[in-house]
């Protein structure tokens, strides 16, 4: 367990839809908010449909948000320099020119319907034909510009809330121009160390080929050292200019909106402020830059590796796609990787076909940490293997853990497995988050009433008198395309009230570390 | 003492694999009698699956059935025609599989599958198929059932697909169910309520379930007996709480340390070391020696006998045979 | 399902035209100047220059085009170069025998090579089983001119039980029938062996699958399982070949058209090819891709009724 609370990944209101007809869209992941931690291993169960291998996909990237954020700590801004930390910066003064202009306009169609207004007061409901038709039709006109304004307002907010990523509550200052110039600085100071760090790794992989070959690169080792202290000066720099902009924090506010004057929105914006990479933001190529650092383990072993490759190749390919190391720096890597994953060299020449189901997870597995990633999805990984061979899986990605610091998201719906295997775990449900706690806690008591029928539901290795038939949960899960209003479990909810149907429980902290989203702990 | 269901003596079963003959299950025997449940448990590669293929006659064509008898309620069915089998099959046994969505025919209505079985065995018309069906689609907690009848396969979830071949073969009443992981592909909480049904369905009809899985939870749920396969041959078999309290072979043992227990707070993965051998490998002695943390030389050599502990408990093991002298 | 049937429509359309245009374009890649096909070789410089113009050949490409198009939505072909007679009248009296023939040797495809492919999938690696599948192998690779001559040779001349040739008569009268079947057999040999060989790895595919192990479970008689459960979801890919066999088989009627002296509509085409007839050749061919096109069509639309996944979509 680790005690640094480092967070690795910050998922921000994320949502996924997907498009199935004009206007119906398939809600598969419903504002996710959550933190994972360096090290952690971070468990994630719900049924089928629920939405969490499609959470697990959008979090790589492997399908685009729809909206909401995912920013990776893993890696700093600087390392990797992303070409829309500059777009955004340059937007700065735009967000808050919109902003102000959409407010503006929204000032404006109050005034009218202030006007609108008075002429309907003037107005009666009753009275003639015409007089009733009049008094419809203005309430009609009242209605939609109400909704205009209500859209310019929100608006007005998201240009502030996409400002407040790269400024936080910077956004709202009158010298937004100066705070501009002083980001740009060090936007381009970042990008002068990333180009020696750059250099850096170049030189030493060469040290690293040099001495697998048994000589020792004198020119590398000199250029190390160089590039190392240049790219320390550049960060420090990056480090001042943007300490200045932020001096400037609480003073010349603008009032765009009504609420700029209110600190707590002040520290709302600052919240928004991305220290890490955004990941949706990313280009195609800065997104497989990042490849490295977040990798996938399938669940069938079988479909993931290509029957015609013999293992060793396959991992190989790893080292192609990512780095430039020579054949044998290559299969000296991967030799390494098998014995670590616990296969025998004599392996490396072995088609898929002739290992069983769990030596072919070992070699997903190689392949996935082949590269010293921060970040591991595991999606249902261990679904489809026998109990002992799971045990055994299960084993290794914990050795394995522990010798290289790695970060699991383990996606299952085996509530046993993610037990002993999770620190920390969130049930889904219809694409919602629905409780969120360390894994004990969840099962000495859990809160959520779906989470009390997926554990009863269990069954165990234990003799009872009788099979227990208490807490079946009757009905299927509901379409994703179009949920139940309100709390999306509400139409098989034991504890259902009225409220559940019509409004949707928000995500409350009961106890340090366990959130839950229910009415019944408002 | 009810009825015996079905009985199972010294059976084996060899599958050719490049022209040599491989035996898959070796030598087991057993017994089931209605309203009772066996469950064999075991790994992918046991021969659970064999077993039930064997029973059915429904082995593919690299299978044979070498040696054994098979009665059901009396009746042997190793060295029926086909057309003979072909009687028994559904009316005196019925079977469920693992995978819902594609056991149903896509292109052929709920309906006409559900009736099908009850025009042919029972003789029905179709007009008392039509409504029998429907009653027990009501049976297995399907609602508007008249609706279903008039629906294909793939607009209906897994779980319903399940049910409706529970009902399926339900409806010809046969005296025998053989369920082949019917769970294993369904959600948790659907599992539940499948489990409930089949529980609810063998007590009302009388009939003996012979269940096959590999999750030692849904044993301990839904077994009155269970039996442990490993590589082709009985290790233990004995009443659930026999097996879940008082675990005997190596293997059984193995198996349940290795379930990671939603319940228990103590818990360390423990798996069992090495790999399950495949067909075509050649043991001797007990086939489990390899990976057994007490395997001896006579283990090596001798293939252990399933002796009886306690009533009713069978263990084949040679250090079992030792520690009870 | 009204979407499926409205989007087929829309591409059936949008092929024609494509279709018409190559057709059209293909008069420019030809090296011979039709105007002086027309006007003869004897026609001085000025009168091939009136028949160009009298044809509309100096107009702009896209004109002629325009006007083509127009010409053929209210069916006029052209005229033949060689008889100088409306093409659409001259085609009216030949499609129907060409179809008559390609229909025949259809039906016999059907009746012969489908209850074949069943057969083999279900007594799959006997003797009768290679047999069978070695035979359809020959039959794939003999050419039909070959054995349509052979086949006229054994039962026409030699044995004298059935006309050498002609066709005046559809197949399903008396005379008709004897005229149709030595050339739909002759042929139809590479169709039978085309839907014998996918029918059975059709039957193969669907024999192991889930659905069939259910039925047998039931108890469902080996009869009953193979043609009501096994034949309906095998059927899919057949129909899929039907479609394009039945194209093949009008283009195919060609060359035994020309063995048996039928006065279809590949004779029509062989020899405007040898005249260098322009506007026939054009015509016949989109006339016969046409007919492809209708009947790939009609495959779809029939998927509708069969499928009942393809139904709800």
């Amino acid at each position: 367990m680790s005690d640094q609370k480092q967070v690795l990944l910050e998922l921000n209101k994320l949502k996924k839809y997907f498009p199935v007809r004009k206007g119906v869209n398939l809600k598969a992941v419903e504002d996710i908010s959550l933190k994972i931690y360096e090290g952690e291993k971070f468990g994630v169960v719900g049924e089928s449909g629920c939405g969490k291998s499609t959470l697990g996909r959008v979090i790589l990237q492997l399908y685009p948000q729809t909206s909401g954020a995912c920013v990776y700590y893993g890696k700093s801004l600087e390392e990797v320099s992303p070409a829309y930390v500059a777009k955004e910066i340059a937007h700065l003064t735009q967000y808050q020119q919109k902003a102000k202009e959409f407010y503006q306009k929204s000032l404006e169609i109050d005034r009218k319907i202030a006007e609108l207004n008075t002429r309907l007061d003037a107005l009666s409901a009753q009275g003639t034909d015409r007089e009733v038709k009049a008094h419809w039709k203005l309430s009609k006109e009242i209605a939609e510009l109400e909704y205009r304004s209500h859209e310019l307002r929100k608006d007005a907010s998201r240009q502030l809330r996409e400002g407040s990523r790269t400024a936080g509550s910077l956004i709202l200052c009158e010298n937004i121009a100066e705070i501009q110039q002083l980001f740009q600085k060090a936007l381009e100071c970042s990008l002068k160390a990333r180009e020696a760090q750059e250099q850096y790794d170049r030189s030493d992989a060469r040290y690293g080929e040099a001495l697998v070959e048994g000589q020792a690169d004198a020119q590398a080792e000199k250029e190390l050292e160089e590039y190392g202290t240049q790219a320390a000066q550049y960060r420090a720099e990056a480090r001042k200019w943007r300490e200045q902009a932020f001096s400037f924090r609480g003073k010349n506010i603008q009032m765009i909106t009504e609420r700029c004057g209110d600190p707590e929105y002040w520290d709302k914006l600052d919240r928004n402020y991305e220290t890490g990479i955004n990941l949706g933001k990313l280009s195609p190529s800065e997104l497989r830059a990042l490849r490295r650092d977040m990798q996938m383990i399938f669940q069938d072993p079988a479909a993931s590796l290509d029957p015609r490759q013999s293992i060793g190749k396959a991992i190989e390919e790893v080292f192609d796609i990512h780095t430039d190391y020579g054949p044998q720096l290559k299969k000296e890597k991967t030799l390494e990787l098998l014995d670590r994953v616990g296969l025998k060299a004599e392996q490396y020449d072995s088609y898929p076909h002739q290992l069983s189901g769990g030596q072919k997870q070992r070699v997903g597995i190689a392949r996935a940490i082949a590269l010293n990633p921060k970040f591991v999805v595991l999606d249902e990984s261990v679904s489809a293997l026998d109990v002992s061979v799971q045990a055994q899986i299960l084993q290794l990605l914990d050795e394995l853990r522990d010798q290289q610091g790695l970060t699991y998201f383990f996606i299952t719906h085996n509530l046993g497995v993610v037990k002993h295997f999770c620190d920390r775990v969130m049930v889904m449900y219809l694409g919602n988050l629905c409780e969120l706690s360390p894994s004990h806690a969840l099962f000495d008591k859990p809160l959520h009433p779906y989470t009390r029928s997926l554990f009863d539901a269990v069954p165990r290795p234990a003799v009872r008198d009788g099979l227990d038939a208490s807490g079946v949960l009757e009905g299927e899960v509901p379409s994703a395309v179009n949920p139940p209003k309100g709390c999306p479990f509400h139409t098989r909810c034991p504890h259902c009230t009225d409220r559940c149907k019509t409004e949707k429980p928000a995500i409350r902290e009961v106890a340090p570390g366990h959130l839950v989203a229910c009415h019944l702990y408002d | 003492m009810s009825d015996t269901v079905l009985e199972v003596k010294n059976l084996v079963t060899t599958f050719r694999i490049n022209k040599k003959e491989y035996p898959v299950i070796r030598d087991i025997s057993f017994e089931i009698h209605e309203n009772e449940t066996l469950c064999m448990v075991g790994e992918s590669g046991c021969g659970k699956s064999v077993t039930t293929l064997s029973v059915m006659g429904l082995l593919p064509e690299n299978g044979a059935v070498r040696s054994g008898s098979i009665k059901l309620c009396g009746e042997e069915l190793l060295g029926m025609s086909p057309r003979q089998l072909g009687q028994v099959r559904g009316k005196k046994m019925g079977m469920i599989f693992q995978e819902p969505m594609t056991s149903l025919n896509p292109l052929l209505t709920i309906g006409y599958q559900l009736t099908e079985g009850l025009r042919q065995h029972l003789g029905m018309s179709k007009a008392e198929a039509h409504a029998t069906a429907v009653s027990y689609l009501e049976k297995v907690g399907i609602a508007n059932a008249e609706e279903r009848m008039k629906q294909y396969p793939f607009q209906l979830s897994g779980g319903l697909r399940q049910r409706i071949m529970i009902a399926m073969m339900m409806s010809l009443q046969p005296r025998l169910l053989i369920a082949d992981e019917p769970t294993t592909a369904l959600d948790v909480t659907i599992q539940k309520q499948v489990l409930l049904l089949l529980n609810r369905l063998k007590q009302d009809m009388k009939t003996g379930i012979l269940f096959i899985t590999h999750d030692l939870g849904v044993v301990a749920q839904i077994a009155d007996r269970v039996i442990v396969l490993y590589s082709g041959s009985k290790v233990e078999e004995g009443a659930t709480r026999q097996i879940f309290e008082n675990p005997l072979h190596p293997y059984t043992n193995g198996l349940i340390a290795a379930v990671p227990n939603v319940d228990s707070d103590e818990f360390e993965i423990r798996p069992i070391p090495g790999t399950f051998p495949s067909i075509t490998e050649e043991i001797g002695g007990c086939r489990f020696h390899p990976r057994c943390p007490y395997a001896t030389e006579r283990c090596r050599q001798e293939v252990p006998q399933a002796l009886e502990y306690e009533p009713g408990h069978f263990v084949a093991c040679h250090k079992v045979e030792e520690e009870n002298k | 399902m009204k979407r499926y049937i409205a989007k087929r429509l829309a591409m059936v359309v949008l092929l024609l035209f494509g279709m018409s245009f190559i057709v059209f374009a293909s008069l420019y890649i030809t090296p011979r100047d039709p105007a002086q096909m027309v006007a003869g070789a004897a026609a001085t410089e000025a009168e091939i220059a009136n028949v160009r113009a009298s044809l509309g050949l100096d107009k702009p490409f896209l004109v002629q085009y325009g006007i083509y198009l127009k010409n053929l939505l209210t069916l006029d072909l052209g005229t033949s170069y060689a008889t100088r007679q409306p093409i659409i009248d001259e085609i009216a009296v030949r499609l129907p025998i060409t179809i008559n023939l390609a229909t025949a040797a259809i039906l016999i495809a059907v009746l012969v090579g489908i209850p074949l492919g069943i057969l083999t999938a279900l007594k799959r690696d006997t003797w009768l089983d290679n047999l069978l599948t070695t035979t359809s192998l020959f039959a794939i690779s003999i050419p039909n001119f070959w054995l349509g001559t052979m086949l006229m040779l054994i039962f026409a001349v030699k044995l004298k039980w059935l006309p050498t040739g002609g066709m005046t008569d559809f197949f399903w009268t008396p005379t008709g029938f004897r005229q149709a079947i030595l050339p739909a057999l002759a042929l139809s040999t590479s169709t039978i062996a085309s839907f014998m060989r996918i029918g059975r790895s059709a039957m193969l595919d669907v024999l192991q699958s889930d659905y069939i192990r259910t039925a047998k479970a039931k108890g469902i008689p080996q009869k009953k399982v193979v043609f009501v459960h096994a034949l309906r979801n095998a059927m899919i890919p057949l129909l899929t070949q039907f479609g394009t066999s039945f194209g093949g088989l009008l283009g195919g009627a060609i060359i035994t058209e020309q063995v048996f002296v039928i006065n279809g509509l590949g004779t029509y085409l062989i020899n405007a090819i040898n005249t260098v007839n322009y506007p026939v050749v054009q015509s016949t061919v989109l006339v016969i891709a046409t007919m492809f096109v209708l009947i790939n069509l009609a495959v779809d639309l029939i998927y509708c009724l069969v499928d009942p996944r393809v139904k709800y979509e």
